[in-house]
């Protein structure tokens, strides 16, 4: 059953590149079967209360690879399929109203189902070499897709994104190589009840988070982000931000939680907070002096990503007290800024679709010319700070409140200063929006495609409804300890 | 022996993609350090008197694939910068996405 998350995207994307003239149906038919299957396979793992485990073609590690399905895989599952939704029914929309080129939409649907079905199996896969295979699927679509963009700089900054990524992917297949090296197995539960504190294991992950940094676009390597995902079309850079980032944190997450605790020293911990400080403080500082709609978002993501990483000095800790707590904080937070971001970035193409362009002050008049996409950025923007109720509010509150169990109290600070720092980009993003409409002319956007960014703010903000649902299956993870 | 020269084919290609400007010479060198990983690998299979470890081969060949389309797609985009901007080297400091004029429709 799992495995058709990964196939049947696959199979709609090759179908989408084969049968181009009909890539818009065949692609909505498979986003909804995937959309289903995913439906499913969270409910039945939360029903289970355990792990899911298979092996792939009944062979067990080491020679075969398997997929592991636990509470953090089944939430990352979820997010993907309720953004992936969005941007497919979102896109023939924007791109019938923005682009004339039908080339662009036939190459934008196989691309994309491509990103699905890998960052699906990211999710899944529990053997470090196929996820480096994946990872470098999820690189090369990811360029190909900001090269979709009509500007003539389009390639430089894919080219950008690709060198940095494939740097990335290098140093994390090194430290593949050497945990081989020293342990002869792939497999990450394996993995973790073979290995010993020593140099190579340490060395092998120092290389491994290096390069998922960098794909991750953790501070200082988010330089390659903004250009990039403010320069896709709306629709793509909604995968890349919502999506794409995750999948990388995901996995980093992921090798942190099995691995990190036996082998990396405290103060690697640290280095990352620090890191996380820096992407927090310069990402806002960055989203406020923006003067175009979408950088203002994308640095806002890379503002975001600091979040996430706070999460990281916790797993390393002596004590180990609150570390599970601290990470489900993180994740419901990768949760709520997935949906968010994604709302923001769509909404931002309904005012690029309504205003033709991207300024923040083509937003003049936009709360009355266009109230539901103006409802949609204020709520996502809400969304993104956190109030109290919502789901980054929660994921913010399990962070900060771990942080102070683990006696880490001055990175809860920066929880605290991180999210007065959103709120201050939020507002600065909305500031012309309720100007006046004197002498703006604007097209009219069906209610449909404004309803799409609306919903998804309201699903983040709406997350922390959700509390008990979120806890109950995160934890289900290996250790069980609950 | 072998993972001493891996680690040097990797640390001189790591060293080439932070250094050379060009950009060629960029994807060159990242495919250097790949070699550099996939020779570290393919020497980790041998252990001891046992014969070879098979694991090790089908990682070296899935990564060669993986290697040779990623520089076939980076070969492209470097031609496309190259007819796009007549350069074959980016700025260090990724230039501003240009705004587009007031009132002009940037899709027409």
């Amino acid at each position: 059953m799992e495995i058709g998350l990964i196939i049947l995207p696959f199979f709609g994307a090759f179908l989408a590149f084969l049968f181009h003239h009909r890539a818009t149906a065949i692609s909505l038919a498979t986003g909804a079967g995937t959309v289903v299957l995913a439906g499913v396979t969270v409910a039945e793992v939360y029903q289970l209360g355990h792990p899911m485990v298979s092996a792939l073609g009944g062979w067990p590690p080491p020679l075969g690879i398997r997929l592991r399905i636990d509470g953090l895989s089944a939430l990352m599952l979820a997010m993907t399929a309720v953004v992936g939704g969005a941007v497919s029914l979102f896109t023939p929309g924007y791109f019938s109203r923005v682009r004339t080129n039908p080339a662009i939409t036939a190459m934008f649907w196989p691309l994309w189902l491509f990103v699905w079905g890998t960052l699906n199996g990211l999710f899944m896969a529990a053997d470090i070499f196929t996820l480096y295979v994946l990872l470098e699927i999820i690189m090369l679509a990811g360029a190909a897709l900001v090269i979709l963009s009509p500007a003539e700089f389009a390639a430089s900054v894919a080219l950008r994104y690709l060198l940095v990524t494939m740097t990335g992917s290098i140093l994390y297949l090194m430290g593949v190589a050497i945990l081989y090296d020293f342990h002869a197995v792939l497999d990450i539960t394996l993995l973790a009840e073979a290995i010993q504190p020593g140099w190579g294991p340490a060395v092998a992950l120092t290389l491994m988070t290096i390069g998922l940094m960098t794909k991750a676009a953790l501070f200082p390597f988010h330089f390659w982000l903004p250009p990039a995902h403010a320069l896709a079309p709306a629709p793509v850079s909604a995968i890349l931000s919502a999506l794409l980032i995750k999948g990388a944190f995901y996995l980093l997450l992921r090798l942190w939680m099995e691995l990190g605790a036996g082998s990396l020293p405290y103060a690697a911990g640290q280095v990352i907070g620090v890191l996380a400080m820096g992407a927090i403080v310069w990402g806002s500082i960055q989203a406020m002096r923006q003067d175009s709609l979408k950088l203002l978002i994308a640095y806002s993501t890379v503002a975001q990503v600091g979040f996430f990483f706070l999460a990281f000095p916790m797993l390393l800790s002596a004590e180990g007290a609150g570390a599970s707590e601290g990470w489900f904080g993180s994740a419901i937070q990768v949760t709520a800024h997935g949906l968010a971001k994604a709302a923001l970035f769509l909404a931002a193409g309904v005012v690029l679709m309504a205003r033709g362009q991207e300024q923040l002050t083509a937003m003049r008049g936009l709360a009355w010319q266009l109230p539901l996409t103006a409802a949609a950025l204020a709520l996502a923007g809400l969304g993104l700070f956190g109030p109290w109720l919502s789901g980054a509010g929660l994921g913010k509150g399990m962070l900060a409140e771990s942080l102070h169990n683990d006696n880490q109290w001055w990175w809860a600070q920066l929880v605290t200063l991180g999210s007065l720092l959103t709120a201050a980009y939020v507002l600065v993003m909305l500031r012309y929006a309720f100007y006046p409409p004197r002498d703006i002319t604007s097209r009219t956007v069906p209610v449909f495609l404004q309803i799409i960014p609306l919903m998804l703010a309201l699903g983040s903000l709406l997350l922390g409804w959700l509390e008990p649902a979120l806890l109950g299956l995160l934890n289900i993870h290996s250790g069980g300890q609950s | 022996m072998f993972k001493f020269v891996a680690v040097g084919l990797f640390s001189v290609g790591l060293f080439g993609v932070l250094a050379q400007p060009h950009l060629v010479r960029k994807i060159l060198a990242l495919n250097l350090a790949s070699v550099g990983v996939f020779l570290f690998m393919i020497s980790t299979a041998e252990r001891g008197a046992a014969p070879a470890d098979p694991v090790p081969h089908a990682m070296v060949i899935t990564g060669i694939v993986v290697s040779v389309s990623s520089t076939a797609f980076a070969l492209t985009l470097v031609s496309r910068v190259y007819r796009s901007t007549r350069r074959i080297h980016l700025n260090w400091w990724p230039s501003r996405p240009r705004q587009n004029k007031p009132g002009r429709d940037p899709w027409k």
